[in-house]
């Protein structure tokens, strides 16, 4: 009788976990929060995954259009602008597509993904790889001029 | 007396308790100062592993498979149990979001401590039972007046045996909350 009566309250328990994995994926399962602009997916985990497959780079892109990284957001209005001089937008011109290489969508999974792949500038278009300004702040020092003019020529 | 008790009893049974923690904190140590934190996400597969085949005592106990010494089967569940624990323990030790998975790591850690209690619990009445039997027949008892003596240490004996039906739902739980987790991981994780 006793046993019974444990198995009901364990059965009970876990059938009560059980809901609450499915109410709130985002606490129960998720590796972590999902980045600011990404919150309001927490609880959709297809959004991003697919079933026994993981982050899927077309899910990415379904609302990234390529097109439009680093120049408009994902419903379509121009990105302002941060500094006076635009940034490249290299994306596009990425040899190869791989969102998950640089990106990850939790919060502080980097511990348990381990080492990944570092972002590589010969991945860029030869012609954006010379345009070291259009992504990094020149040092200020009296070489850095020369070293853009060498870089452009 | 009562220092023979504690290093018979008690003692074992908190250094078995410890040893596994102590073990799980140089693993994941280990891991940290060659920089390969990352195996702690492939070590739980080792450890499920384990602890999938020391259930081979409880199949051979509830009479689900006929082959294999009961008592060989025993040692071997615990030893298993113990090393597949400490390898989940180095596993648990890199989520710190997913409560299902802290809930997991509790009932597991909640089952090795079940475990080591009815370990030292049935060695101890057992061993009682054994001595009393003992010295009742150097006393010259046997037959009926044995075991009217006896009554009360079979008595005790049962009542330890009755530890197996707490034993039991806790591994019940585990193994289900485990299972929640694996199920989670193989949905959402890209096996690549």
């Amino acid at each position: 009788m006793t046993r019974r009566w444990i198995l009901a309250a364990i059965s009970a328990a876990l059938l009560g976990l059980g809901v609450l994995v499915f109410l709130h994926p985002d606490r129960m399962i998720s590796p972590g929060p999902l980045s600011k602009s990404h919150s309001e997916l927490a609880t959709d985990c297809f959004a991003c995954h697919l079933p026994l497959r993981g982050a899927s780079q077309d899910k990415c892109i379904a609302c990234h259009a390529l097109a439009d990284i680093g120049l408009r957001t994902t419903k379509g209005l121009p990105l302002p602008l941060t500094s006076p001089a635009p940034k490249v937008a290299f994306h596009q011109q990425l040899t190869s597509h791989n969102c998950m290489a640089c990106h990850t969508g939790h919060q502080g999974a980097t511990r348990i993904l381990g080492k990944r792949q570092s972002f590589s500038h010969e991945l860029l278009d030869p012609a954006v790889q010379g345009q070291c300004q259009a992504c990094h702040a020149p040092p200020s020092t009296e070489m850095s001029p020369r070293i853009a003019r060498n870089a452009t020529a | 007396m009562k220092f023979g008790l504690l290093f018979r009893e008690v003692l074992p049974f908190f250094l078995a308790l410890a040893a596994l923690a102590i073990a799980a904190l140089l693993i994941d140590a280990l891991l940290h100062f060659v920089d390969a934190v990352w195996v702690g996400r492939y070590i739980g597969i080792p450890g499920v592993l384990l602890i999938i085949g020391s259930f081979g005592y409880s199949l051979r106990k509830h009479k689900l498979i006929a082959g294999g010494n009961p008592a060989g089967l025993l040692r071997l569940h615990e030893r298993m149990a113990w090393a597949g624990s400490l390898l989940v323990l180095v596993h648990a030790g890199i989520h710190f979001n997913a409560i299902l998975a802290w809930l997991a790591a509790a009932a597991m850690l909640v089952n090795v401590g079940s475990g080591l209690t009815g370990k030292f619990l049935l060695k101890r009445a057992w061993r009682r039972l054994g001595e009393t039997g003992a010295e009742l027949k150097r006393q010259g008892l046997s037959g009926p007046a044995l075991e009217e003596r006896m009554h009360w240490d079979t008595l005790t004996f049962n009542a330890v045996k009755q530890w197996r039906v707490i034993h039991f739902p806790i591994a019940l739980a585990f193994a289900v909350l485990a299972a929640m987790h694996i199920i989670a991981v193989f949905l959402f994780w890209g096996w690549k």
